[in-house]
């Protein structure tokens, strides 16, 4: 389940802090290289879609064996792994929710635990 | 409001600091230069050159001043309890800058802030991880880790430390975090099934409450000050130190998470695990068990994923707009990634 501020609201603090950005600040290239950060993210966001999270409901709703809203689904979830009841397959389900995750928010990050990025 | 970098300080703030520093010192006191050093989102801090007209502290000083940020949070210490840590670590022999002097009149600069001498070096751990592997310097950084575990509650009261507003310690702390990140993520809006995943393997796995300790608990790279010919010159930013169990610290400066991409050093990006831990062994005559500290890299990484949540929360709030708090949200896969990868499918 992304994480929040996702998509509109990255690109729309992008924004504003585009234009509240001092050039001549000594730290404008670390808020720059924010900026550029955020929308790379939100892009990543706009091309999938809402993609990863039919996807993730649809597991939820195999893994758990009840059907209902993403965030209700987590929220299951949550409940059974802190209660003790995880089903089996949870490690698995959660694996492949963050590798989703990972791919919108840094994706040489998940390059370099496949192995496919250097250090 | 977009929260900037501000908080230069103004004439009127630098004439008042003058005198108050006038009247500390018993001697005309001229404030030669101040600048706001970069970093420190919740403190800041100010270069601070004075020249002291005779009295206590006759002649020219560089110094930093520190004070809390707009975006000061409650969870982290007050100026004043800061510079008692301060003080205290400077006691054990902790490579800290030597405090001088606290103020908690607010009429001066709006609120408390304390001067301590100025060290160089670098912190930014991005710089720091460019450098060849050094085994010594990682060695000198658990030295430095085990001079602070040397200061204890026992000791803390005998040698009048100041400390009592860090309250009784824990009888159990892998526990007592358990519980308190859970609360945490209870506090937020979204479920965080992977973090929770985390605190019910740390839940399982928490080993037996041993001896407790002053934890910095925030003891890593990007808060120690290294220079090229001095290696290890500072340990800043105390604004979290507490009791605890010292491999918390130990297992928090080597969790993957504060390695800057450096991953192979797995000392902070540094160095090498082995030479940090025989640093730490010698200094402390601790035999450290390896498997306890991979427990308390898994707690480093839930730890700082909950705080990363927390701080993207302000923003989503509208608590306080940030770019710089929005992203932290986006920092949580690589650390949920972690979390997994060392806590495996059998719970």
């Amino acid at each position: 389940m992304r994480k929040q501020p996702s998509g509109k609201a990255l690109s729309d603090i992008a924004d504003a802090t585009e234009t509240a950005a001092d050039p001549a600040a000594g730290n404008a290239n670390y808020v720059a290289a924010m900026i550029r950060n955020a929308r790379a993210i939100a892009e990543r966001q706009d091309l999938v879609g809402d993609d990863p999270a039919k996807a993730e409901a649809a597991a939820l709703t195999d893994l758990i064996g009840t059907a209902g809203s993403l965030d209700d689904l987590n929220r299951e979830l949550v409940r059974a792994i802190r209660g003790g009841s995880a089903p089996q397959g949870t490690h698995a389900h959660l694996v492949a929710v963050n590798k989703y995750e990972l791919a919108e928010s840094n994706p040489r990050y998940l390059a370099r635990l496949d192995g496919q990025a250097p250090g | 409001m977009i929260h900037a970098v501000t908080g230069q300080l103004t004439s009127d703030q630098i004439n008042r600091l003058a005198n108050w520093l006038s009247a500390q010192s018993a001697a005309p006191v001229q404030v030669l230069a101040t600048e706001r050093l970069s970093g420190g989102a919740i403190q800041e801090n100010h270069r601070l050159e004075i020249d002291v007209a005779g009295g206590d502290w006759p002649g020219r000083h560089d110094l930093v001043l520190r004070r809390d940020a707009q975006s000061a949070v409650a969870t982290s210490h007050s100026r004043a309890e800061e510079y008692a840590l301060l003080k205290a670590a400077h006691k054990a022999g902790v490579a800290v800058p030597t405090p001088c002097v606290l103020c908690e009149d607010e009429t001066i600069l709006g609120g408390p802030f304390f001067l301590m001498h100025r060290v160089s070096g670098e912190a930014r751990g991005g710089r720091l991880v460019k450098a060849a592997p050094d085994a010594g310097l990682v060695r000198a950084l658990g030295a430095n880790l085990a001079r602070i575990h040397t200061i204890t509650p026992t000791r803390a009261k005998t040698d009048k430390m100041a400390l009592d507003f860090l309250g009784q310690p824990p009888a159990d702390p892998a526990q007592t975090a358990v519980a308190q990140y859970r609360d945490f993520l209870d506090a937020l809006p979204d479920p965080h099934p992977a973090v929770e995943w985390g605190l019910a393997w740390l839940a399982d796995r928490a080993p037996a409450p041993g001896t407790i300790v002053l934890c910095h608990r925030d003891y890593r790279v990007g808060n120690l000050m290294i220079n090229q010919e001095d290696g290890l010159t500072a340990t800043l930013d105390w604004e979290f130190a507490g009791w605890s169990d010292p491999l918390e610290d130990i297992g928090w400066f080597l969790a993957k998470c504060w390695r800057f991409g450096r991953w192979e050093q797995e000392a902070g990006g540094l160095g090498p695990r082995d030479a940090f831990l025989d640093g730490y062994q010698a200094a402390s005559g601790r035999a450290i068990d390896p498997a306890a500290v991979a427990y308390w890299e898994v707690m480093a990484h839930v730890r700082w994923a909950v705080i990363a949540l927390q701080q993207a929360w302000r923003h989503v709030s509208g608590e306080e707009a940030s770019i710089e708090l929005a992203l932290t949200a986006h920092v949580v896969p690589e650390l949920e990634a972690e979390i997994l990868a060392m806590t495996g499918e059998d719970k």
